[in-house]
Protein backbone atom coordinates (compact mmCIF):
# COMPACT_ATOMS: atom_id res chain seq x y z
CA UNK A 1 0.00 0.00 0.00
CA UNK A 2 1.26 3.46 -0.80
CA UNK A 3 0.97 6.33 1.66
CA UNK A 4 -2.25 7.69 0.15
CA UNK A 5 -3.85 4.27 0.49
CA UNK A 6 -2.78 3.96 4.12
CA UNK A 7 -4.23 7.38 4.91
CA UNK A 8 -7.45 6.65 3.04
CA UNK A 9 -7.87 3.25 4.70
CA UNK A 10 -7.52 4.84 8.10
CA UNK A 11 -9.97 7.62 7.27
CA UNK A 12 -12.45 5.15 5.78
CA UNK A 13 -12.21 2.96 8.91
CA UNK A 14 -13.32 6.00 10.91
CA UNK A 15 -15.57 7.64 8.35
CA UNK A 16 -17.52 10.57 9.79
CA UNK A 17 -15.17 10.87 12.78
CA UNK A 18 -11.97 12.74 13.40
CA UNK A 19 -8.76 10.75 13.46
CA UNK A 20 -5.73 12.23 15.22
CA UNK A 21 -3.01 13.14 12.78
CA UNK A 22 -0.41 11.45 14.94
CA UNK A 23 -2.24 8.13 14.54
CA UNK A 24 -2.07 8.41 10.77
CA UNK A 25 1.61 9.32 11.03
CA UNK A 26 2.25 6.12 12.94
CA UNK A 27 0.32 4.00 10.41
CA UNK A 28 1.96 5.55 7.36
CA UNK A 29 5.37 5.95 8.97
CA UNK A 30 5.83 9.50 7.72
CA UNK A 31 5.94 12.97 9.28
CA UNK A 32 2.94 15.17 10.10
CA UNK A 33 3.90 17.60 7.39
CA UNK A 34 3.99 14.77 4.86
CA UNK A 35 0.52 13.70 5.95
CA UNK A 36 -0.75 17.23 5.57
CA UNK A 37 0.63 17.40 2.03
CA UNK A 38 -0.99 14.09 1.17
CA UNK A 39 -4.32 15.27 2.57
CA UNK A 40 -4.12 18.31 0.30
CA UNK A 41 -3.50 15.98 -2.63
CA UNK A 42 -6.45 13.77 -1.70
CA UNK A 43 -8.73 16.80 -1.48
CA UNK A 44 -7.60 17.82 -4.93
CA UNK A 45 -8.64 14.39 -6.20
CA UNK A 46 -12.10 15.07 -4.83
CA UNK A 47 -12.16 13.60 -1.32
CA UNK A 48 -14.13 15.63 1.20
CA UNK A 49 -11.70 15.69 4.15
CA UNK A 50 -12.07 18.12 7.05
CA UNK A 51 -9.16 19.08 9.23
CA UNK A 52 -9.20 20.60 12.71
CA UNK A 53 -6.11 21.86 14.40
CA UNK A 54 -5.20 19.73 17.38
CA UNK A 55 -7.94 17.19 16.58
CA UNK A 56 -7.08 15.63 13.28
CA UNK A 57 -8.72 14.70 10.01
CA UNK A 58 -12.18 13.51 9.10
CA UNK A 59 -13.44 11.90 5.92
CA UNK A 60 -16.91 13.42 5.66
CA UNK A 61 -18.32 11.02 3.07
CA UNK A 62 -17.24 8.25 0.74
CA UNK A 63 -15.37 9.29 -2.36
CA UNK A 64 -17.44 9.70 -5.48
CA UNK A 65 -16.24 9.46 -9.04
CA UNK A 66 -12.60 9.35 -8.01
CA UNK A 67 -10.89 6.87 -10.28
CA UNK A 68 -7.98 5.62 -8.25
CA UNK A 69 -7.11 1.97 -7.59
CA UNK A 70 -7.98 2.31 -3.88
CA UNK A 71 -11.56 3.35 -4.62
CA UNK A 72 -12.05 0.70 -7.27
CA UNK A 73 -10.54 -2.07 -5.18
CA UNK A 74 -12.72 -1.15 -2.21
CA UNK A 75 -15.87 -1.57 -4.23
CA UNK A 76 -14.88 -4.44 -6.46
CA UNK A 77 -16.43 -7.86 -6.05
CA UNK A 78 -14.42 -9.97 -8.45
CA UNK A 79 -11.90 -12.75 -7.90
CA UNK A 80 -9.65 -12.56 -10.94
CA UNK A 81 -10.19 -9.32 -12.80
CA UNK A 82 -8.86 -6.32 -10.92
CA UNK A 83 -6.38 -8.31 -8.83
CA UNK A 84 -3.96 -5.60 -9.72
CA UNK A 85 -4.99 -2.13 -10.85
CA UNK A 86 -2.64 0.32 -12.51
CA UNK A 87 -3.73 3.90 -12.85
CA UNK A 88 -2.30 6.60 -15.10
CA UNK A 89 -3.29 10.26 -15.09
CA UNK A 90 -2.06 10.72 -18.61
CA UNK A 91 -0.80 8.13 -21.04
CA UNK A 92 -0.67 7.40 -24.75
CA UNK A 93 -3.16 4.55 -24.37
CA UNK A 94 -4.07 1.97 -21.75
CA UNK A 95 -3.42 -0.59 -24.50
CA UNK A 96 0.24 0.51 -24.67
CA UNK A 97 0.59 0.37 -20.89
CA UNK A 98 -0.99 -3.08 -20.83
CA UNK A 99 1.51 -4.30 -23.40
CA UNK A 100 4.36 -3.03 -21.24
CA UNK A 101 2.91 -4.66 -18.14
CA UNK A 102 2.67 -8.00 -19.95
CA UNK A 103 6.30 -7.72 -20.98
CA UNK A 104 7.30 -6.86 -17.41
CA UNK A 105 5.22 -9.79 -16.12
CA UNK A 106 1.86 -9.12 -14.48
CA UNK A 107 -0.90 -11.41 -13.21
CA UNK A 108 -3.99 -12.32 -15.18
CA UNK A 109 -6.80 -9.88 -14.54
CA UNK A 110 -4.56 -6.83 -14.27
CA UNK A 111 -6.57 -3.71 -15.05
CA UNK A 112 -5.14 -0.55 -16.54
CA UNK A 113 -7.06 2.71 -16.29
CA UNK A 114 -6.30 6.24 -17.44
CA UNK A 115 -7.80 9.67 -16.86
CA UNK A 116 -6.71 10.88 -20.23
CA UNK A 117 -5.11 9.41 -23.33
CA UNK A 118 -3.25 11.31 -25.98
CA UNK A 119 -3.30 8.49 -28.47
CA UNK A 120 -6.44 6.53 -27.61
CA UNK A 121 -6.60 3.65 -30.02
CA UNK A 122 -9.35 2.49 -32.27
CA UNK A 123 -8.91 -0.10 -34.92
CA UNK A 124 -5.87 -0.05 -37.25
CA UNK A 125 -4.50 3.33 -36.29
CA UNK A 126 -7.88 5.04 -35.89
CA UNK A 127 -8.19 7.29 -32.86
CA UNK A 128 -10.52 7.08 -29.89
CA UNK A 129 -11.44 10.52 -28.56
CA UNK A 130 -10.08 10.47 -24.99
CA UNK A 131 -10.31 13.81 -23.18
CA UNK A 132 -9.48 14.14 -19.50
CA UNK A 133 -11.57 13.07 -16.58
CA UNK A 134 -15.01 12.33 -17.91
CA UNK A 135 -14.96 8.94 -19.49
CA UNK A 136 -13.64 5.45 -19.06
CA UNK A 137 -10.48 4.27 -20.70
CA UNK A 138 -9.62 0.86 -19.39
CA UNK A 139 -7.78 -2.26 -20.45
CA UNK A 140 -7.94 -5.74 -18.98
CA UNK A 141 -5.15 -8.28 -19.34
CA UNK A 142 -6.11 -11.95 -19.66
CA UNK A 143 -4.06 -15.11 -20.03
CA UNK A 144 -6.53 -17.82 -21.03
CA UNK A 145 -5.44 -21.44 -20.87
CA UNK A 146 -5.50 -23.39 -24.10
CA UNK A 147 -8.02 -21.14 -25.76
CA UNK A 148 -7.89 -21.33 -29.54
CA UNK A 149 -7.78 -18.10 -31.47
CA UNK A 150 -11.03 -18.97 -33.26
CA UNK A 151 -12.84 -19.28 -29.95
CA UNK A 152 -11.00 -16.38 -28.37
CA UNK A 153 -12.64 -13.79 -30.55
CA UNK A 154 -15.73 -14.31 -28.45
CA UNK A 155 -13.96 -12.57 -25.58
CA UNK A 156 -14.45 -9.36 -27.50
CA UNK A 157 -18.16 -10.14 -27.60
CA UNK A 158 -18.05 -10.54 -23.83
CA UNK A 159 -16.62 -7.05 -23.61
CA UNK A 160 -19.58 -5.56 -25.48
CA UNK A 161 -22.06 -7.61 -23.46
CA UNK A 162 -20.45 -6.39 -20.22
CA UNK A 163 -20.80 -2.77 -21.37
CA UNK A 164 -24.46 -3.22 -22.31
CA UNK A 165 -25.24 -4.90 -18.98
CA UNK A 166 -23.49 -2.11 -17.08
CA UNK A 167 -25.36 0.62 -18.95
CA UNK A 168 -28.59 -1.25 -18.45
CA UNK A 169 -28.08 -0.94 -14.66
CA UNK A 170 -28.42 2.79 -15.28
CA UNK A 171 -31.56 2.37 -17.32
CA UNK A 172 -29.74 2.93 -20.58
CA UNK A 173 -30.88 0.68 -23.39
CA UNK A 174 -27.76 0.09 -25.45
CA UNK A 175 -27.65 -2.16 -28.49
CA UNK A 176 -24.63 -3.87 -29.95
CA UNK A 177 -23.82 -3.16 -33.55
CA UNK A 178 -21.82 -5.99 -35.05
CA UNK A 179 -19.26 -6.78 -33.98
CA UNK A 180 -18.74 -4.68 -30.86
CA UNK A 181 -19.98 -1.10 -30.94
CA UNK A 182 -22.36 -0.17 -28.12
CA UNK A 183 -24.95 2.16 -29.58
CA UNK A 184 -27.60 4.31 -27.94
CA UNK A 185 -30.09 6.17 -30.10
CA UNK A 186 -28.00 5.21 -33.11
CA UNK A 187 -24.88 6.87 -31.67
CA UNK A 188 -21.80 5.28 -30.23
CA UNK A 189 -21.49 5.24 -26.43
CA UNK A 190 -18.85 2.59 -26.06
CA UNK A 191 -16.49 0.37 -27.92
CA UNK A 192 -14.22 -2.58 -27.34
CA UNK A 193 -10.81 -3.13 -28.81
CA UNK A 194 -9.15 -6.49 -28.50
CA UNK A 195 -5.51 -7.21 -29.14
CA UNK A 196 -4.13 -10.66 -28.73
CA UNK A 197 -0.91 -12.53 -29.12
CA UNK A 198 -0.93 -16.10 -30.27
CA UNK A 199 1.68 -18.79 -30.40
CA UNK A 200 0.71 -21.57 -32.74
CA UNK A 201 -2.93 -22.46 -32.29
CA UNK A 202 -3.46 -20.91 -28.89
CA UNK A 203 -3.81 -17.47 -27.43
CA UNK A 204 -0.96 -16.35 -25.22
CA UNK A 205 -2.39 -13.13 -23.96
CA UNK A 206 -5.31 -10.80 -24.48
CA UNK A 207 -5.64 -7.10 -23.90
CA UNK A 208 -9.27 -6.10 -23.91
CA UNK A 209 -9.71 -2.35 -24.14
CA UNK A 210 -12.82 -0.40 -23.25
CA UNK A 211 -13.73 3.13 -24.18
CA UNK A 212 -17.03 4.34 -22.75
CA UNK A 213 -18.37 7.88 -22.92
CA UNK A 214 -19.76 8.62 -19.47
CA UNK A 215 -19.78 12.24 -18.32
CA UNK A 216 -18.73 13.87 -21.56
CA UNK A 217 -20.98 16.94 -21.98
CA UNK A 218 -19.86 17.99 -25.38
CA UNK A 219 -18.27 16.35 -28.34
CA UNK A 220 -16.07 17.99 -30.92
CA UNK A 221 -17.86 18.91 -34.10
CA UNK A 222 -16.67 15.86 -36.02
CA UNK A 223 -18.11 13.45 -33.43
CA UNK A 224 -21.33 15.27 -32.52
CA UNK A 225 -23.57 13.20 -34.73
CA UNK A 226 -21.94 9.85 -34.06
CA UNK A 227 -21.01 9.95 -30.37
CA UNK A 228 -23.17 10.01 -27.25
CA UNK A 229 -22.42 10.03 -23.55
CA UNK A 230 -24.22 8.21 -20.73
CA UNK A 231 -24.84 11.51 -18.94
CA UNK A 232 -27.05 12.63 -21.82
CA UNK A 233 -29.44 9.79 -20.99
CA UNK A 234 -29.42 9.72 -17.18
CA UNK A 235 -29.21 13.52 -16.75
CA UNK A 236 -26.89 13.45 -13.76
CA UNK A 237 -23.18 12.96 -13.29
CA UNK A 238 -22.32 9.29 -13.04
CA UNK A 239 -19.81 7.78 -10.61
CA UNK A 240 -17.29 6.19 -12.92
CA UNK A 241 -15.95 3.97 -10.14
CA UNK A 242 -19.37 2.35 -10.00
CA UNK A 243 -19.36 1.85 -13.77
CA UNK A 244 -15.92 0.25 -13.62
CA UNK A 245 -16.79 -2.15 -10.79
CA UNK A 246 -19.96 -3.27 -12.56
CA UNK A 247 -18.17 -3.64 -15.89
CA UNK A 248 -15.44 -5.79 -14.37
CA UNK A 249 -17.97 -7.90 -12.49
CA UNK A 250 -19.99 -8.68 -15.60
CA UNK A 251 -16.85 -9.32 -17.60
CA UNK A 252 -15.49 -11.76 -15.04
CA UNK A 253 -18.79 -13.60 -14.83
CA UNK A 254 -18.72 -14.16 -18.59
CA UNK A 255 -15.01 -14.96 -18.73
CA UNK A 256 -15.20 -17.62 -16.05
CA UNK A 257 -18.19 -19.23 -17.78
CA UNK A 258 -16.26 -19.71 -21.01
CA UNK A 259 -14.96 -23.17 -20.24
CA UNK A 260 -18.34 -24.48 -19.13
CA UNK A 261 -20.39 -24.39 -22.30
CA UNK A 262 -20.27 -20.65 -22.11
CA UNK A 263 -19.71 -20.26 -25.80
CA UNK A 264 -23.36 -20.73 -26.75
CA UNK A 265 -24.41 -18.57 -23.84
CA UNK A 266 -22.21 -15.73 -25.03
CA UNK A 267 -23.47 -15.98 -28.60
CA UNK A 268 -27.06 -16.04 -27.35
CA UNK A 269 -26.52 -13.06 -25.07
CA UNK A 270 -24.88 -11.17 -27.88
CA UNK A 271 -27.79 -11.91 -30.20
CA UNK A 272 -30.20 -10.73 -27.53
CA UNK A 273 -28.41 -7.42 -27.12
CA UNK A 274 -27.64 -6.81 -30.77
CA UNK A 275 -29.89 -4.98 -33.18
CA UNK A 276 -27.87 -5.97 -36.25
CA UNK A 277 -29.53 -9.26 -37.03
CA UNK A 278 -32.57 -8.82 -39.23
CA UNK A 279 -31.41 -5.42 -40.46
CA UNK A 280 -30.64 -4.38 -43.99
CA UNK A 281 -26.98 -3.56 -44.05
CA UNK A 282 -24.28 -2.27 -46.35
CA UNK A 283 -20.80 -3.56 -45.76
CA UNK A 284 -17.96 -1.67 -47.33
CA UNK A 285 -15.13 -4.11 -47.83
CA UNK A 286 -12.84 -1.68 -49.59
CA UNK A 287 -12.76 -3.41 -52.94
CA UNK A 288 -16.36 -4.64 -52.86
CA UNK A 289 -19.63 -3.55 -51.33
CA UNK A 290 -22.06 -6.10 -49.96
CA UNK A 291 -25.65 -5.11 -49.47
CA UNK A 292 -28.24 -7.40 -47.97
CA UNK A 293 -29.93 -8.64 -44.86
CA UNK A 294 -27.92 -9.54 -41.75
CA UNK A 295 -29.19 -13.06 -41.04
CA UNK A 296 -27.16 -14.37 -38.16
CA UNK A 297 -23.69 -14.76 -36.71
CA UNK A 298 -21.84 -18.05 -36.97
CA UNK A 299 -20.21 -19.92 -34.09
CA UNK A 300 -17.11 -17.74 -34.32
CA UNK A 301 -19.09 -14.53 -34.37
CA UNK A 302 -18.73 -13.75 -38.07
CA UNK A 303 -21.71 -11.97 -39.58
CA UNK A 304 -23.75 -13.77 -42.22
CA UNK A 305 -25.30 -11.44 -44.77
CA UNK A 306 -27.77 -12.67 -47.38
CA UNK A 307 -27.64 -11.14 -50.82
CA UNK A 308 -29.58 -12.64 -53.70
CA UNK A 309 -30.24 -15.74 -51.60
CA UNK A 310 -26.56 -16.30 -51.06
CA UNK A 311 -25.11 -16.15 -47.54
CA UNK A 312 -21.86 -14.27 -47.31
CA UNK A 313 -19.58 -14.41 -44.31
CA UNK A 314 -18.24 -11.04 -43.22
CA UNK A 315 -14.91 -11.32 -41.48
CA UNK A 316 -12.86 -8.17 -41.38
CA UNK A 317 -11.77 -4.80 -42.64
CA UNK A 318 -15.37 -4.09 -43.41
CA UNK A 319 -17.29 -1.19 -42.00
CA UNK A 320 -20.96 -1.84 -41.47
CA UNK A 321 -23.84 0.56 -42.02
CA UNK A 322 -27.55 0.10 -41.46
CA UNK A 323 -29.92 1.11 -44.27
CA UNK B 1 -11.32 -37.96 -22.79
CA UNK B 2 -12.25 -34.49 -23.82
CA UNK B 3 -10.75 -32.42 -26.57
CA UNK B 4 -9.15 -30.01 -24.10
CA UNK B 5 -7.08 -32.71 -22.54
CA UNK B 6 -5.94 -33.87 -25.96
CA UNK B 7 -4.96 -30.32 -26.84
CA UNK B 8 -3.00 -30.06 -23.62
CA UNK B 9 -1.18 -33.27 -24.45
CA UNK B 10 -0.33 -31.96 -27.90
CA UNK B 11 1.07 -28.76 -26.48
CA UNK B 12 3.06 -30.64 -23.88
CA UNK B 13 4.47 -32.86 -26.56
CA UNK B 14 5.39 -29.95 -28.79
CA UNK B 15 7.33 -28.44 -25.95
CA UNK B 16 9.10 -31.58 -24.85
CA UNK B 17 11.68 -33.85 -26.41
CA UNK B 18 9.14 -36.66 -26.45
CA UNK B 19 8.34 -38.00 -29.90
CA UNK B 20 5.75 -40.62 -29.10
CA UNK B 21 2.98 -40.99 -26.56
CA UNK B 22 0.50 -43.81 -26.10
CA UNK B 23 -2.24 -44.26 -23.58
CA UNK B 24 -4.88 -46.93 -23.18
CA UNK B 25 -7.65 -47.61 -20.74
CA UNK B 26 -10.92 -49.56 -20.84
CA UNK B 27 -12.66 -47.44 -23.38
CA UNK B 28 -10.03 -45.17 -24.73
CA UNK B 29 -6.85 -45.34 -26.74
CA UNK B 30 -4.71 -42.47 -27.92
CA UNK B 31 -1.43 -42.43 -29.77
CA UNK B 32 0.47 -39.27 -30.58
CA UNK B 33 3.57 -39.17 -32.70
CA UNK B 34 5.90 -36.36 -33.60
CA UNK B 35 8.37 -36.17 -36.44
CA UNK B 36 11.60 -35.07 -34.90
CA UNK B 37 12.27 -32.27 -37.33
CA UNK B 38 8.63 -31.19 -37.49
CA UNK B 39 8.89 -31.51 -41.25
CA UNK B 40 5.83 -30.37 -43.08
CA UNK B 41 6.21 -30.61 -46.79
CA UNK B 42 2.82 -30.17 -48.32
CA UNK B 43 4.13 -26.92 -49.70
CA UNK B 44 5.10 -27.95 -53.20
CA UNK B 45 1.71 -28.54 -54.75
CA UNK B 46 0.20 -25.24 -53.67
CA UNK B 47 2.90 -22.86 -54.62
CA UNK B 48 5.47 -24.70 -56.65
CA UNK B 49 5.20 -22.18 -59.44
CA UNK B 50 6.16 -19.29 -57.24
CA UNK B 51 9.11 -20.94 -55.65
CA UNK B 52 11.77 -21.52 -58.23
CA UNK B 53 14.60 -21.41 -55.77
CA UNK B 54 13.15 -24.27 -53.82
CA UNK B 55 12.67 -26.41 -56.87
CA UNK B 56 16.34 -26.00 -57.64
CA UNK B 57 17.24 -27.14 -54.17
CA UNK B 58 14.70 -29.78 -53.29
CA UNK B 59 16.85 -31.13 -50.50
CA UNK B 60 16.56 -27.86 -48.61
CA UNK B 61 12.84 -27.70 -48.95
CA UNK B 62 12.26 -30.34 -46.37
CA UNK B 63 13.75 -28.20 -43.68
CA UNK B 64 11.22 -25.47 -44.21
CA UNK B 65 8.42 -25.16 -41.74
CA UNK B 66 5.09 -23.52 -42.42
CA UNK B 67 3.71 -20.96 -40.04
CA UNK B 68 -0.03 -21.00 -40.43
CA UNK B 69 -2.85 -18.64 -39.63
CA UNK B 70 -4.74 -19.63 -36.48
CA UNK B 71 -7.88 -17.90 -37.71
CA UNK B 72 -9.89 -16.48 -40.56
CA UNK B 73 -9.02 -12.85 -41.09
CA UNK B 74 -6.89 -10.26 -42.80
CA UNK B 75 -3.11 -10.48 -42.84
CA UNK B 76 -1.10 -7.39 -41.99
CA UNK B 77 2.67 -7.32 -42.27
CA UNK B 78 3.09 -4.15 -40.19
CA UNK B 79 1.67 -2.70 -36.96
CA UNK B 80 -0.11 0.14 -38.75
CA UNK B 81 -0.54 1.23 -42.35
CA UNK B 82 2.69 2.64 -43.75
CA UNK B 83 4.85 1.35 -40.90
CA UNK B 84 7.80 -0.94 -41.70
CA UNK B 85 6.95 -4.67 -41.72
CA UNK B 86 7.53 -6.78 -38.64
CA UNK B 87 9.70 -9.21 -40.57
CA UNK B 88 11.17 -9.50 -44.04
CA UNK B 89 12.52 -12.33 -46.10
CA UNK B 90 15.90 -13.48 -44.89
CA UNK B 91 15.43 -12.02 -41.43
CA UNK B 92 16.47 -13.83 -38.27
CA UNK B 93 13.77 -13.92 -35.65
CA UNK B 94 13.91 -14.91 -32.02
CA UNK B 95 11.31 -16.92 -30.16
CA UNK B 96 8.54 -14.55 -29.18
CA UNK B 97 9.19 -12.00 -31.94
CA UNK B 98 6.06 -10.73 -33.61
CA UNK B 99 5.80 -11.95 -37.21
CA UNK B 100 2.58 -10.33 -38.36
CA UNK B 101 -0.97 -9.43 -37.41
CA UNK B 102 -4.07 -11.31 -38.44
CA UNK B 103 -7.23 -9.34 -37.87
CA UNK B 104 -10.76 -10.61 -37.70
CA UNK B 105 -13.71 -8.47 -36.68
CA UNK B 106 -11.42 -5.79 -35.32
CA UNK B 107 -9.55 -8.27 -33.14
CA UNK B 108 -5.89 -7.66 -33.77
CA UNK B 109 -3.92 -10.84 -33.23
CA UNK B 110 -0.15 -10.69 -33.19
CA UNK B 111 1.41 -13.95 -34.23
CA UNK B 112 4.61 -14.74 -32.42
CA UNK B 113 7.45 -17.03 -33.46
CA UNK B 114 7.28 -20.25 -31.48
CA UNK B 115 10.96 -20.91 -32.03
CA UNK B 116 14.02 -19.03 -33.34
CA UNK B 117 14.03 -19.13 -37.14
CA UNK B 118 14.92 -17.47 -40.41
CA UNK B 119 12.10 -16.14 -42.58
CA UNK B 120 12.52 -17.86 -45.94
CA UNK B 121 9.42 -16.58 -47.59
CA UNK B 122 6.42 -14.43 -46.82
CA UNK B 123 3.55 -16.31 -48.45
CA UNK B 124 0.80 -13.69 -48.34
CA UNK B 125 0.51 -10.04 -49.24
CA UNK B 126 -0.33 -7.23 -46.87
CA UNK B 127 -4.09 -6.83 -46.32
CA UNK B 128 -4.79 -10.20 -47.94
CA UNK B 129 -7.62 -12.35 -46.62
CA UNK B 130 -6.46 -15.58 -45.05
CA UNK B 131 -8.31 -18.69 -43.95
CA UNK B 132 -7.75 -20.88 -40.95
CA UNK B 133 -4.58 -22.83 -41.77
CA UNK B 134 -3.36 -20.61 -44.62
CA UNK B 135 0.44 -20.69 -44.73
CA UNK B 136 1.74 -17.25 -43.83
CA UNK B 137 5.48 -17.85 -43.74
CA UNK B 138 7.99 -20.48 -44.67
CA UNK B 139 10.73 -20.51 -42.12
CA UNK B 140 13.84 -22.44 -41.32
CA UNK B 141 14.65 -23.33 -37.76
CA UNK B 142 17.70 -21.47 -36.57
Amino acid sequence: MNIDDVILQHLYDNIGNFVPGVEICREAEVSRIAIWNRIKGLRKMGFNIESKKGVGYKLVEKGKNIIIPFEIRNRLFTDVIGKRIEHYRFTSSTMDEAENLIKAGCPQGTVVIADEQYRGRGRRGKEWFSPQGNNIYLSVILFPEYLSMECGILIMFMGSIAIVKTLSDYGIDAKIKWPNDCMVDGKKMGGVLMETTSEGEFIKNIVLGFGININQDEFPHSLKDIGISAVAKVKHKIDRVDIITRLLYYLEELYLSLGKGGREKILDLWKGYSDTIGRKVVVDAGNRVIEGEAKDIDECGFLLVETNRVLKKITCRESLRYI
Amino acid sequence: MDIKLIKKLIVLMQKSEMTEFKYRDDDFYISLKKEQLQVISSVQSKSAIEKEEEIKKPSKEKELIEIKSPMVGTFYCSPSPGAPPYVEQGQDVKKGDVLCIVEAMKVMNEIEAEFPCIIKKVMVKDAQRVEYGTTLFLVKKA
